[in-house]
């Protein structure tokens, strides 16, 4: 059965009587069945021929066995007669010998005795014409010794002892009682050879027989053999078939996925546990109907068209489609159709294994939505910059040009029609203008922060030593007047941007210098140390400090701790700082002690470290 | 004054800004000579000899523009634009002169073959010494390119 393989799995939803069409099967069986029926049939043909056989044997048996009755009986007849034709003889002639009337009744008895016995002899030898004729001689040859008998006796009672004496004394007597023994011993002779004759006709047939019966008993268990050794292959084999069809049944049975078979016209046959759950279909409602009741109005034509291309031969990819539930929804399935085949190889249906892929089709729309939700929402996040970039363009065009208007317009009052004000009105034109570049100073740093959000960063291995020189070197004139304690620890390099670093570095020092005013001396300390294996950079001034409770606004834009009067700035330094640290990927934080002045520790970032290799080769470079 | 004797165009929609850079060209004498004009269209008109300025000729040029960006009507670029691409006006000295202080205004004035870029200082004293210097330096340090009138013999 295992050639047939093909269709396996058809036949296992056919065997459970689940479906009509069970061409496999049946034609197996046929094909099993006529080949036992016909070594079966011999068998029988053959047991009954042997049961003829023995029959006709018995029959023979008992025909042969009557035959030796009947030669025994004719046998005992003749030696009867013998007997009774002696006891004639020996009679008469007591009677003549004493003239005894008892001699003559036993003659007489002899005789009738006699007579039975020819009778009987004739009745048993009918059939042998032979028999029959030595019977009549023997008949006559009787007869004319009773002639003969009763010849002598009559002398003998008539004329006396003497001359009956002499009658007997002629021989005539003996001569013919010599002859009945003749004849009679020819007869048993002749029966006897026609017992022998008859015995060995009986004996060959016998034998005949027997061997017939051996022959057709061995003839007749080698069908039996052949016929019971199929019946056992055959057997063993639908055990087996049965095994495996029960194991696939089960996996049929026990799976998730729909798995049903149609036939060409599209008409299910068999129909799954897992269709029953995946379609609300149950099995007795689907078989039998067109596989149309799946399918959503609108795409019945494409259904038909895969078991048409299906039937002519052309393999079908596996395809994912949508099905309707029997409750109406709608479900997404992904479908493998494969053909079934009859043992002959025909299409004669298909088999469709469907999995639902709802879930999935739905995630992956969900997922879809989100992607697009995400894209709609950077494109808002870029038409938000957009319009933040637009905001901060007017804010440099149209915030400074009333701006320089202002301190323009006070300057020309001030050096032209100053004479002309005393001195409180030159002290407020004069406030007019620093308030004027005060401002001016708030919009550029707002315009640099902002600038920063945009900017790329440009990592290169920079020696963060350098930039610190650089920075100091800039703020000399800040530094007029000042004295001012310098702890400046060697920096490493780092791989970052340069030109945001110095920008760093700039921010906290000059915020240092300017927090150390009131000290003398002042002491400014840059270093780095490295804390929980991460290179931490720091500066520290013994300067004016700050309550730790605000240390969260210390970073925010236009956040200030200090009254202006006491530190000028625009609260824009830090945040930018900040902003820049971010973008490396680092953190900054900030430390205050009472009367100890403040530290600001940063750090920059894995992406930022520089490894000594790479380090060398930068510097042999020259990029540092 | 002539407008075909103009060797300024200030090119500025702002009538502060106008004033001020009127005011410190003033001081050094120089604000006889300058054609003030409100708007980008205004601008072309002047340059391509057009309209109310038809009467003017591309023989007497002048000597440099200082060109705002932000204008009403006409920006300042498309002024720069369609004076760069027209050979007629190409050879006129355009400076932008701008509050703006954004990368793309600049590298754009540039590409479109702006002769210089300055930003216009928040500081009033440093914004009248810099209309100073460019007075000077276009009117006469700056050797312009030689008339073609005069050059040609006239007839």
């Amino acid at each position: 059965m295992a050639r047939h393989g093909p269709s396996l799995a058809f036949r296992v939803v056919a065997e459970r009587g689940r479906a009509f069409s069970i061409w496999g099967v049946m034609k197996i069986s046929s094909i099993l069945n006529r080949k036992v029926q016909l070594e079966l049939g011999a068998a029988v043909l053959i047991l009954l021929a042997l049961g003829a056989i023995s029959y006709r044997a018995m029959v023979k048996a008992s025909e042969a066995s009557q035959w030796v009755q009947h030669t025994h009986a004719v046998i005992n007849n003749l030696q009867d007669l013998l007997l009774a034709m002696e006891s004639v003889e020996s009679s008469y002639n007591g009677y003549v010998l004493t003239g005894k009337e008892s001699y003559f009744k036993s003659y007489r008895a002899s005789i009738s005795s006699a007579e039975q016995d020819v009778a009987s002899v004739h009745n048993l030898t009918l059939d042998n014409p032979d028999q029959q004729r030595l019977l009549s001689s023997l008949q006559r040859v009787a007869a004319e010794k009773i002639q003969f008998a009763e010849m002598v006796s009559g002398v003998r009672r008539d004329q006396g002892f003497a001359a009956a004496s002499e009658l007997l004394g002629h021989d005539e007597g003996l001569r013919l009682m010599n002859e009945i023994r003749s004849l009679t011993a020819e007869m048993e002779t002749e029966e006897k050879s026609l017992l022998e004759a008859r015995t060995a006709q009986w004996e060959a047939n016998a034998g005949r027989a027997r061997l017939v019966i051996r022959l057709g008993w061995l003839l007749a268990l080698f069908f039996l053999v052949a016929a019971s050794r199929i019946v056992y292959r055959d057997i063993t084999e639908r055990v087996r078939t049965e095994e495996t069809l029960g194991r696939l049944a089960a996996i049929v049975e026990s799976t998730d996925d729909a798995i049903l078979s149609k036939d060409l016209e599209g008409i299910i046959q068999s129909w799954n546990a897992g269709a029953e759950r995946l379609y609300g279909y149950s099995q007795q409602e689907a078989v039998g109907q067109s596989v149309n009741i799946l399918v959503p109005t609108g795409s019945k034509d494409a259904n038909l068209d895969v078991l048409t291309r299906m039937a002519s031969g052309e393999r079908i990819e596996h395809y994912e489609t949508r099905r309707r539930r029997k409750d109406g929804v709608l479900i997404d399935v992904s479908l493998t159709v494969s053909p079934i085949k009859d043992s002959a190889g025909e299409i004669i249906g298909a088999s469709t294994i469907a999995r639902n892929i709802t879930e999935p089709k739905r995630q992956e729309a969900e997922i879809r939505d989100l992607n697009r939700d995400l894209s709609g929402r950077m494109a808002d996040l870029e038409t938000a910059n957009h319009e933040l970039e637009a905001f901060t363009y007017s804010v440099s065009h149209d915030l400074r040009a009333p701006l320089r208007h202002i301190s323009g317009f006070s300057n020309i009052l001030r050096e032209e029609y100053g004479p002309q004000l005393d001195q409180t009105g030159q002290h407020y034109l004069e406030r007019i203008r620093v308030a004027a570049t005060k401002m001016g100073c708030l919009v550029d740093d707002l315009l640099n922060l902002s600038r920063l959000g945009r900017r790329e960063l440009n990592r290169q291995p920079a020696n963060l030593s350098s930039l610190v020189e650089e920075v100091l070197a800039n703020l000399r004139q800040d530094l007029e007047g000042r004295k001012i304690e310098w702890r400046i620890a060697q920096l490493p390099f780092a791989n970052c941007d340069a030109a945001l670093m110095r920008q760093v570095f700039e921010n906290l020092i000059a915020n240092a210098i300017k927090f150390t005013r009131p000290r003398q001396p002042a002491v400014i300390e840059i270093g780095q140390k490295t804390i929980a294996e991460e290179s931490v950079f720091f500066v520290c001034d013994n300067g004016v400090d700050f309550n730790m409770k605000y240390t969260d606004k210390l970073f925010g834009v236009f956040q200030r701790l200090h009254r202006a009067e006491d530190f000028e700035g625009t609260g824009v330094g830090l945040a930018t700082v900040q902003r820049i640290i971010h973008k490396h990927g680092g953190r900054i934080w900030a430390e205050a002690e009472l009367d100890k002045g403040a530290t600001f520790y940063f750090t920059l970032g894995p992406d930022s470290r520089v490894e000594e290799p790479a380090l060398s080769a930068a510097l042999v470079e020259g990029v540092v | 004054m002539s407008a075909n004797e103009v060797e300024i165009l200030l090119v500025e929609d702002s009538p502060d800004d106008a004033e001020l850079a009127l005011h410190a060209l003033n001081k050094e004498n120089l604000a006889r000579r300058i054609q003030l004009v409100r708007d980008g269209e205004e601008a072309l008109d002047f340059v391509f000899c057009r309209n109310a300025y038809a009467g003017r000729s591309f023989d007497d040029p002048p000597r440099v523009v200082l060109l705002d960006l932000k204008l009403p009507k006409v920006d300042g670029l498309e002024v720069l634009r369609a004076m760069k691409a027209d050979p007629r006006t190409r050879t006129i000295p355009v400076v932008v002169l701008t509050s703006s202080k954004e990368e793309r205004d600049l590298i754009e004035s540039y590409h479109l073959g702006a002769n210089s870029y300055i930003q216009k200082p928040v500081d009033c004293n440093q914004f009248r010494e810099t209309v100073k210097q460019l007075g000077l330096y276009w009117l006469l340090a700056n050797v312009p390119l030689p008339r073609v009138s005069s050059a040609k013999p006239e007839a």
